[in-house]
């Protein structure tokens, strides 16, 4: 038990080191740590919590196949997570589009209630259900721009190089994505 | 820094000053003092960040989260049993036994007076072998 407790301490690098050993419960403890996390991020991107639960075991899949993937010292380890996270997100995203091109391909899914806090009104989840829906219109790389800025609350710079392009590309990312969800969502409000 | 500049660094940022760099930072602050419609474009934006924060709330991720990842990988560690460098082992190891047992063969074996008959079989063996003078 008191070995248990010791891991939940122990730093990203070491659990990893200790994965890499087959050290079930070091993994555990690293699910446990970033799960809402990857699994955030994931399903805000989706708009849908099975995709979001895929993405979110594919992710640790590799974590557990390849835990000396990230080193330290070159990015903070859940700057490298977000990046692992963000190209599942932009791979599940490119695969929904090639499936709909497909014959018998499903129809295209509807996304999830978001069910916000159980405190929000009723009022107060229409708003947030909406913000929901025109998130879910953004182009896929603004998206997940803006949900690593808002959600994930990373620096320009940590966006840049989760995404891996430049800072200034970030920033044009994140005020088209602002501008277009803003409008989006006055629309969505406007009395009919 | 004019109204057209503070739409955009709101755009580029986010409306959290904190994270915005220290002269924007600053030069946003005196704009808001002095003029109502920056005070007013700045709280607009503040509300729409505070939406979106809100929307975007992750659901807490619970032990049978865990747990349904942890069994998800054992069913693809069970799914990708053996693993492929397991039968690259064994394929190496047979192919080592061979060579040994061959060279056992002819390093313990008796003395051949004619090596012709060895040397056919490696021949044919390699794809250079002559079967009964075919023509």
């Amino acid at each position: 038990m008191a070995d248990a407790s010791s891991k939940e301490r122990l730093a990203d690098a070491v659990l990893l080191s200790r994965i890499a050993d087959g050290d079930r419960h070091a993994f555990a403890v690293l699910v446990r740590r970033h799960g809402e996390r990857v699994r955030g991020l994931a399903l805000a991107f989706t708009g849908r919590a099975a995709d979001a639960d895929d993405i979110t075991q594919d992710v640790y899949l590799r974590l557990w196949r390849q835990p000396l993937a990230w080193r330290p010292g070159s990015a903070r380890f859940t700057t490298w997570l977000h990046r692992v996270v963000a190209n599942r997100c932009l791979d599940h995203a490119r695969r929904q589009r090639l499936r709909a091109w497909l014959p018998f391909a499903e129809a295209a899914n509807e996304i999830d209630d978001p069910s916000p806090s159980a405190l929000a009104t009723l009022a107060d989840r229409d708003h947030l259900a909406a913000v929901w829906r025109a998130l879910q219109q953004l182009p896929d790389k603004q998206r997940i721009a803006l949900l690593l800025a808002s959600q994930q609350a990373q620096t320009t710079a940590e966006i840049a190089q989760a995404l891996g392009i430049s800072e200034g590309a970030v920033e044009q990312r994140l005020v088209r994505a602002r501008r277009t969800l803003r409008t989006l969502i006055d629309r969505m409000e406007e009395p009919t | 820094m004019t109204l057209e500049e503070l739409d955009q660094c709101l755009l580029r940022f986010g409306a959290c000053l904190d994270r915005w760099p220290p002269t924007h930072a600053e030069a946003a602050h005196r704009l808001q003092a002095t003029s109502p419609r920056a005070a007013e474009r700045m709280a607009r934006a503040a509300a729409f960040e505070d939406r979106l924060a809100r929307a975007l709330q992750p659901p807490p991720f619970t032990s049978v989260d865990t747990d349904r990842v942890l069994a998800h990988l054992d069913a693809e560690t069970i799914a990708h049993w053996p693993p492929r460098g397991f039968w690259l082992a064994g394929g190496g190891l047979s192919a080592a036994s061979l060579a040994l047992g061959i060279l056992v063969a002819f390093t313990m074996g008796p003395v051949p007076t004619d090596q012709t008959l060895p040397l056919s079989v490696i021949e044919i063996a390699v794809g250079h072998g002559d079967i009964g003078n075919l023509p």
